[in-house]
């Protein structure tokens, strides 16, 4: 959205401003810009009409390793939450509540998320696929990739990224399926990492 | 928090602060602290750290040498790859070294200490026929990683990719590498057989925070004594009748320095000319002051640089002229002739500090650290344990009354630093 409202104070050479949306006008070089919609700073850096967003701190990485407790599956082509319970580490604005990460109060806003696990081999020779649920839902449209395991390949990894708007009820979890059978499967590791970016 | 002027733009306001912000404040204004930028996220009081951009990255691909798996240990973790050269991407105060043992790794060269997402992407194929299972994830520092993802490769017609994530705080010359761990390996065949490629691989550091330092307490002596800088001081009676002043007691003075011109040492006379001690003389003297510890930084550090050579038996395994510090209550009052305590302080109880306990039992002398006789030697010990508590920090001097090295007990640059993220 085009920056209306704008306003600007001289202080120097640069201009402070502030308005609504991202900026798309001209400014001296080095001149900030807030926008109070998203509570997003830019900084101007040619003079013209390019800006950059400046990044911002909340952030938080939970994770478990080791873990030998299968997720059951009951049907196939049919998500399933992990219900392994989650330790955050490094955080900022960040909660963790059994196995789901969420963001605090105050901290609203669009986030890169990152989950990278290791599944592990229970029975048959299966297709999995693990992504990210949004509050319970099943993950979306890129939101998950896959791998085959067997009594040979008993181990494979999974990663996946997305970027989603969070508010501080939204709830963020691990999700597995199997495409090819019914049987159970351990997500053996995973990391699971989360970076405000507007 | 005070703030300390504002210039407002329309409905935006820039404010100086003396702390990191907690005020009220309309969506979107800016908050500045020390050299941090800070934006109010939700009309309220949170605001959120603006950062600069750190980031780096090293990466290897199409490596074809093999590595004989049977040369490692199962369990044990390796360099992913310790002799190839690795490309260093576009960086940002990060830089491409190489250690003799691990190889190529990745150098953080800022100033702060900062918080780095680290993602080890890497790629490995298998050996002849048989398979094999790993471990991956970027180490700090060439210790072992705790957080990582597992990958199996059956033979050397498979490759196969595996990623794992870490959150890893970084302070000046810390390095990290892509590291492997051997989990199993299928028995039986000749063990050339079991090797593998570490084909492709890339390690992406992006800082993500960013902490400040503040040093909450500084006792450097450069001006001052004991009294002015409200230091208490217990030295043992004069020994003479009538009262020479020369006797092993803490003064304040410019014999010996570890930056510039005043210390606190041990010295025979009270003209604070002599940094030495009298082994004649049974000696246990102490200077002591009380801090109220942060309740909200993340971490407390106390440091000060120290000097003593004293005596120990041969091998070090007894001390008999050494420095201390110790933690205590503010109700513990130092006597001369006692030490406050001879344990290790643990969790937030009373104690003795040291950086490493278990190398001096809390005895600051020959036995500890580098040539300490001769050069200035850095404590850092953690006491973020104490957080929000009063405690009195004592500082001791103990000798016994036969033989033993100049120089005492010397200290300088106290410090209580404390970090906020």
């Amino acid at each position: 959205m085009a920056t209306t409202n704008l306003i600007s104070k001289s202080l120097g050479g640069v201009l402070l401003e502030s308005g609504n949306g991202s900026p798309d006008h001209t400014s001296p070089r080095g001149s900030i810009y807030v926008d109070m919609d998203s509570a997003s700073a830019y900084q101007n850096l040619d003079g013209a009409t390019n800006w950059q967003l400046y990044n911002t701190v909340a952030y938080g990485i939970a994770y478990y390793q080791d873990n030998t407790t299968a997720t059951t599956i009951s049907a196939q082509d049919t998500w399933t939450l992990v219900s392994n319970n989650l330790t955050l580490q490094e955080s900022m604005g960040v909660g963790v509540t059994g196995s789901s990460m969420g963001i605090l109060s105050g901290y609203e806003g669009d986030y890169s998320v990152r989950g990278e696990v290791t599944i592990s081999y229970v029975a048959g020779t299966n297709n999995y696929e693990v992504g990210l649920s949004i509050d319970g839902n099943n993950p979306g449209i890129g939101a998950y990739n896959g791998t085959q395991i067997d009594a040979t390949f008993i181990r494979q990894h999974i990663g996946f990224d997305s970027i989603v708007s969070l508010t501080a009820s939204t709830t963020l979890e691990l999700a597995v399926r199997n495409i090819t059978n019914t049987d159970d499967v351990i997500i053996r590791h995973a990391q699971l990492f989360i970076k405000k970016l507007t | 928090m005070s703030i300390i002027s504002n210039i407002s733009v329309g409905d935006i306001s820039y404010f100086f602060v003396d702390q990191p912000p907690t005020h009220f404040a309309v969506k979107g204004c800016i908050s500045i602290f020390d050299n941090f930028l800070y934006i109010n996220n939700d009309g309220a009081n949170t605001w959120i750290k603006i950062l600069s951009p750190d980031n780096g990255s090293l990466n290897l691909s199409e490596y074809s040498t093999g590595v004989d798996f049977d040369a490692q240990t199962i369990g044990s973790w390796y360099p992913w790859n310790s002799v190839a050269t690795y490309t260093l991407g576009n960086s940002v105060n990060f830089s491409r070294q190489t250690d003799v043992t691990f190889g190529d790794n990745l150098r953080y060269d800022g100033i702060s200490t900062i918080r780095v997402l680290v993602r080890q992407t890497s790629t490995n194929r298998g050996g002849t026929g048989k398979w094999m299972t790993w471990l991956i994830g970027p180490a700090k520092n060439f210790t072992i990683p705790d957080k990582y993802n597992e990958f199996f490769v059956q033979d050397n017609s498979a490759t196969q990719n595996v990623a794992s994530l870490r959150v890893l705080e970084l302070s000046t010359g810390d390095s990290v590498i892509a590291s492997i761990s051997p989990v199993d390996r299928e028995n039986g065949g000749p063990g050339t057989q079991r090797t593998y490629l570490s084909k492709h691989s890339s390690l992406e550091l992006i800082k993500i925070d960013e902490s400040f330092s503040t040093n909450f307490f500084l006792e450097d002596w450069e001006t001052g004594s004991f009294v002015t800088n409200n230091w208490n001081v217990v030295n043992p009676p004069d020994p003479s009748d009538p009262p020479l002043g020369i006797f092993n007691q803490w003064v304040v003075g410019s014999s010996t320095a570890s930056t510039g011109f005043g210390s606190a040492y041990i010295s025979t006379d009270n003209k604070i000319k002599n940094y030495e001690y009298d082994n004649t003389l049974t000696t246990i003297a102490h200077f002591y002051k009380d801090f109220e510890i942060s309740a909200t930084a993340s971490s407390i550090i106390l440091e000060f640089d120290w000097m003593a050579s004293g005596e120990n038996t041969a091998g070090n395994a007894v001390q008999y002229d050494y420095g201390a510090v110790v933690i205590t209550d503010t109700t513990v009052t130092p006597v001369a002739g006692t030490e406050v305590s001879t344990v290790e302080a643990t969790g937030t109880g009373n104690g003795r500090l040291a950086q490493d306990f278990a190398a001096n039992d809390g005895k600051f002398n020959l036995g500890y650290g580098t040539n300490p006789g001769t050069t200035w030697n850095t404590e850092r010990i953690n006491i973020s344990a104490y957080s929000g508590l009063t405690k009195r920090l004592v500082f001791t001097w103990v000798n016994d009354v036969s033989a033993g090295t100049d120089p005492p007990f010397s200290l300088d640059n106290i410090k209580i630093i404390e970090t906020v993220w």
